[in-house]
């Protein structure tokens, strides 16, 4: 895979992760169930995070002479969210995705250059994310080699969504 | 009909000049493993990566003499600590023995529990550079992963939270 074919995949995937957060942040705090340790404030703090990573890949494409690719309407979730738990995994599914997403493009990247040192970052960032996720979710576990390949798939494109973002 | 002899000239002073420079240039081996280019620049960063998997491992051995247990972390460890040696491997290159390892056999708990947090800490952020400078993409990738996965156990109290490792 090219670099700026893993970009572009990084960024097709930043859409989805965003859709992603917009959902799972709205049942967070459904129901009774309340977790200190995944509030909807941390989602707002995680949706914030990866709207910067987008921009920033987005402009990665742009200065490689590529037009970046666009989002989707909507997408389609892995499962259907409905409840505190569902929302966490979810997260954690998502941030696998990103976790993977930039494993490619560090393998595909230069040396010392921007594409790396973002997504070296990103990869740090997206791993710490899912095991503060699992954590909340009372189901901690040790990926050894966040990102390599051979990890869950990312969710795909819909024109039904599942669920709507907040 | 008599050719230039300049032209005759010219051609002996070529193949002079051709023959040892061919002599000099680099031979594929005949097994045609003859590492690339990039591996050789990055033995010294496996190297090092490995000799902290081994450094974080003996203090985890001593920690569960300690009765500080930590199993999943130490499959962790291992995990990475294959996969260096694999990568040093295939870039043409063997793991040379260690700089001597400190002996942990006096060590008390709570002062190495320190040590061990700060040893992972450090190895964390050397991995991390490593990943950035690494010239061959796929390194640069192992290596991010694993200063991901390092980072998580810092993240989640030293990995206490963890079950099992996927």
């Amino acid at each position: 895979m090219s670099l700026v074919e893993a970009l572009q995949r990084a960024l097709a995937i930043e859409y989805q992760v965003i859709y992603g957060y917009g959902v799972l942040g709205a049942h967070l705090t459904a129901g009774k169930e309340t977790n200190a340790a995944a509030t909807p404030a941390m989602a707002l703090q995680r949706l914030q995070e990866h709207q910067d990573l987008r921009d920033r890949l987005a402009e990665l494409v742009h200065a490689a002479g590529r037009t970046p690719v666009t989002a989707e309407p909507a997408y389609r979730l892995p499962y259907p969210v409905t409840d505190p738990s569902g929302a966490r995994r979810l997260a954690q599914h998502l941030e696998n995705t990103v976790a993977s997403a930039a494993y490619a493009v560090i393998a595909a990247s230069r040396p010392d250059s921007p594409a790396r040192a973002l997504m070296i970052g990103a990869l740090i960032d997206a791993a710490d994310w899912q095991t503060r996720w699992a954590v909340a979710d009372f189901a901690p576990f040790a990926f050894p080699f966040p990102g390599r390949p051979g990890q869950p798939a990312a969710i795909q494109p819909s024109t039904t969504p599942t669920s709507s973002p907040s | 009909m008599s050719g230039d002899p300049r032209l005759t000239r010219r051609a002996v002073l070529l193949g002079a000049l051709a023959f040892p420079l061919a002599a000099c240039r680099p031979h594929r081996s005949v097994s045609g493993t003859t590492p690339a280019p990039h591996a050789s620049a990055d033995a010294d960063a496996l190297q090092q990566a490995v000799a902290d998997e081994e450094q974080l491992l003996l203090m985890l051995g001593r920690l569960a003499d300690l009765g500080d247990v930590r199993e999943q972390e130490r499959g962790v460890h291992a995990a990475h600590l294959a996969a260096l040696q694999k990568a040093l491997g295939d870039a043409g290159a063997t793991a040379t023995p260690s700089a001597p390892i400190d002996d942990y056999s006096s060590a008390h708990k709570n002062g190495l529990q320190r040590r061990f947090d700060r040893q992972r800490r450090v190895s964390a952020r050397r991995l991390r550079g490593s990943a950035l400078a690494a010239a061959d993409g796929s390194h640069a990738a192992l290596l991010a992963s694993i200063a991901a996965c390092h980072n998580t156990f810092e993240a989640s109290d030293g990995g206490q939270f963890f079950g099992s490792p996927q």
